[in-house]
């Protein structure tokens, strides 16, 4: 019964962003797109649903889990299509162990039609991460790093009013963890995948 | 075969593609209506070079950047057709192979490229000089595709990494490489930007001869893919009006040629003497023209010696890509709150660094009198990847002599001048790197220098250099070691300037 709540709780959120995104298609439209100030200070906050996948030189096998993934970013823009920020990501382990990625990083967005909707992100910061390794025969471990996180991330905005929209985004974060112990052994150059979709409600 | 037709015709397009005329090249500024700052239509007939142009929006209107028409697509077509040339050069004419199991790393397949796609992001063990040197160049091409396009210095910005996105997972059967994403990413835009902007200060369209073809000849290597499309569609030999506003206010260069003596890293710890020659160049001043857009300002240092360890010792790009003036423009003393990226390599026998960075700091300056003026800068640095070399660095039986990870770092630099000849000049620069790939360890560097010269007429003269390399790494589960490197070179020395000199009134 356990078990089985818990594989709802993991399928409720792509159902729910799959929704979500049907409705803002069906309550948008061409105009209000085209609405859009870029100019100026904005921000944005994001829950979506995430997947962390690991990998490491010395590793017995690829480590996969799944959770929820919140993203919070602000910034300015210097020009109509471009924008620049900050942006905090956590993602988290739905079950055990409990895995842990933090990342924060300095964003650009560029929206390659100024009238669309259409953007691409990419940023480079720090992440710190708790993951659960096997690097051995005797099983996960959980260990932590510090290393550097780089984000890739695309989307499409729709603009319900000048200042107010919703974002679909699908993102990618790549963050190298570096050599972590685990148990009597050392993972050598662990990269921690967390590739996520979402959805963002984006203030100007 | 079919599949080499399907190429041919790929690299057709790229063909096409490259002689389509640049947006906002001086064939377009004859054509296009564009709006003025005003916002009225404007019909630009009259592109002249602007000697003094301190407005570098003008400068990046005239090449594409404001106000006209953006081709977002045509520059990610162009992007991926810098990838196919380059992998089917390397597979057709170079024929370039890896050490088995890899072999010719050109021939990918679908098979190699679902491998890549599977297995993900690995570090490479190519050796200091191609990742931290040369794949900047490659990314420096994406960007211009960008440029070339009508896009602006922040919307060119994802094509470095789009386009080494395409080639870590297609372009090559070796596995993607992350710090190849960091360095042709990040270095792509700053090599991408400054020779953007360089190219047009060589060319001159309405130079005839001989002169015309050397001016174009220089400018390939620095923009290689705009040296095709002129060639392409023309513009290399037709005269034409040169981009409005390419000079930035001023300009100066400084060459040095004399000799290095430093100590090898090796065990003996003895020391070599080499030839080594310098050359800097300053695009703008930051207290002369005054902020409008990333790289109005920027500076780029390379030198080279003889000796081990390849020819290119030091190379360094710093382009500011924002400023705030905190003082008056026309007081004695002024300060500048600036944003900077910068791309770092060092090489030398005794010890290797380089890097990504963004520096945020001050630039301040003060008129002396009689000619006589004091520059500083402070920054504190966000080190995004640096790579530093140590004994127990990287990994063993490969090329890889070195760790990579993120860090931060400052740098003090001070430099007393006359008439722009400069005379003192004292550097500081830190960093503590956390090592992501190679060793477990954190590394700290400490690199203070002085270099002095004497002019002997007012802009030849005769000088000096010492400086102090200082390496202490910390390793987990291992003690800890440390190693220092000094450095002396005495040269001859030339600066040309051209612009106004700080402590001046802005014109």
């Amino acid at each position: 019964m356990k078990a089985s709540h818990a594989m709802w709780s993991e399928r409720s959120v792509p159902r729910a962003l799959g929704a979500a995104l049907v409705l803002a298609a069906l309550a948008t439209s061409p105009a209000a797109a085209q609405d859009q100030p870029r100019p100026g200070f904005w921000m944005d906050a994001a829950i979506g649903y995430g997947r962390i996948r690991l990998t490491c030189a010395s590793c017995s096998s690829i480590v996969a889990a799944t959770g929820p993934a919140y993203t919070v970013s602000v910034g300015g823009a210097p020009s109509q299509n471009v924008l620049l920020g900050v942006q905090g990501d956590l993602w988290q382990s739905s079950g055990a162990p409990r895995q842990q990625v933090q990342t924060l990083t300095a964003l650009v967005q560029w929206y390659p039609w100024p009238t669309a909707g259409w953007f691409v992100r990419a940023g480079v910061g720090i992440v710190r991460g708790s993951v659960a390794l096997t690097a051995d025969t005797t099983g996960a471990h959980s260990t932590q790093g510090t290393g550097v996180a780089l984000t890739i991330a695309a989307g499409y905005e729709i603009a319900f009013t000048r200042r107010f929209a919703v974002a679909l985004q699908a993102a990618t974060n790549i963050a190298a963890l570096g050599d972590l112990a685990v148990g009597g052994a050392l993972a050598n150059d662990v990269i921690a995948y967390v590739s996520r979709i979402g959805v963002s409600l984006v203030w100007r | 075969m079919r599949a080499r037709h399907l190429v041919l015709l790929a690299l057709a397009a790229t063909a096409a593609l490259a002689a389509r005329p640049a947006v906002g090249t001086a064939q377009d500024t004859t054509k296009v209506t564009t709006p003025d700052t005003a916002g009225a239509p404007k019909r630009d007939t009259t592109a002249v070079p602007v000697p003094g142009a301190r407005d570098t929006t003008r400068a990046d209107s005239a090449r594409g950047g404001v106000g006209l028409r953006k081709h977002p697509i045509l520059a990610l077509l162009q992007m991926t057709s810098v990838n196919i040339f380059v992998n089917r050069m390397d597979a057709w004419v170079l024929n370039v192979s890896d050490p088995p199991p890899v072999g010719h790393y050109a021939n990918v397949t679908l098979q190699s490229w679902g491998v890549n796609i599977r297995h993900g992001w690995v570090w490479d063990t190519d050796a200091f000089q191609v990742n931290m040197f040369m794949h900047p160049f490659q990314g420096a091409a994406y960007f211009r595709s960008g440029r070339v396009n009508g896009l602006n210095f922040w919307e060119s910005t994802p094509l470095p990494f789009l386009g080494s996105l395409e080639w870590e997972f297609f372009g090559e059967k070796t596995l993607p490489s992350l710090n190849d994403l960091y360095n042709t990413g990040f270095g792509g835009i700053a090599l991408g930007e400054m020779t953007w902007r360089m190219a047009p200060l060589i060319r001159d369209n309405r130079a005839r001869g001989l002169g015309r073809f050397v001016r174009e000849l220089l400018a390939f290597p620095i923009d290689p893919t705009g040296a095709v499309r002129r060639v392409l569609n023309g513009e290399a030999w037709r005269s034409l009006p040169n981009p409005r506003g390419s000079y930035p206010g001023a300009f100066d260069w400084v060459f040095q040629g004399g000799m290095q003596n430093g100590v090898d890293s090796g065990a003996t710890l003895h020391h070599r003497t080499t030839a080594e020659a310098l050359v800097e160049m300053s695009y703008g001043d930051p207290f002369v023209t005054p902020y409008s857009q990333p790289f109005d300002v920027f500076q780029v240092r390379l030198r080279a010696g003889t000796g081990s360890g390849g020819n290119v010792k030091e190379f360094r790009v710093t382009g500011r890509l924002w400023a705030h003036e905190l003082t008056d423009t026309a007081a004695t003393f002024r300060s500048i709150l600036t944003v900077m990226q910068k791309l770092e390599f060092e090489s030398s026998p005794a010890f290797k660094y380089g890097g990504q960075s963004l520096n945020i700091g001050f630039v301040s300056g003060i008129a002396l009198g009689g000619g006589w003026d004091l520059q500083t800068s402070l920054y504190g640095e966000g080190i995004m990847l640096g790579a530093v070399d140590a004994p127990r660095s990287g990994a063993a039986g490969t090329d890889r002599t070195y760790d990579f990870g993120p860090g931060l770092g400052f740098s003090v630099n001070a430099s007393l001048r006359t008439g722009g000849f400069q005379v003192l000049t004292a550097r500081w620069h830190g960093a503590y790197l956390h090592s992501v790939s190679g060793a477990s360890a954190d590394t700290y560097t400490q690199f203070p220098s002085i270099e002095a010269a004497v002019p002997l007429t007012g802009s030849f003269g005769i000088g000096g250099y010492a400086g102090f390399y200082h390496r202490r790494s910390s390793y987990v589960g291992q003690p800890g070691e440390s190693a220092s490197s000094p450095e002396y070179r005495v040269f001859l020395v030339l600066h040309t300037h051209r612009g106004a000199l700080p402590g001046e009134p802005a014109r």
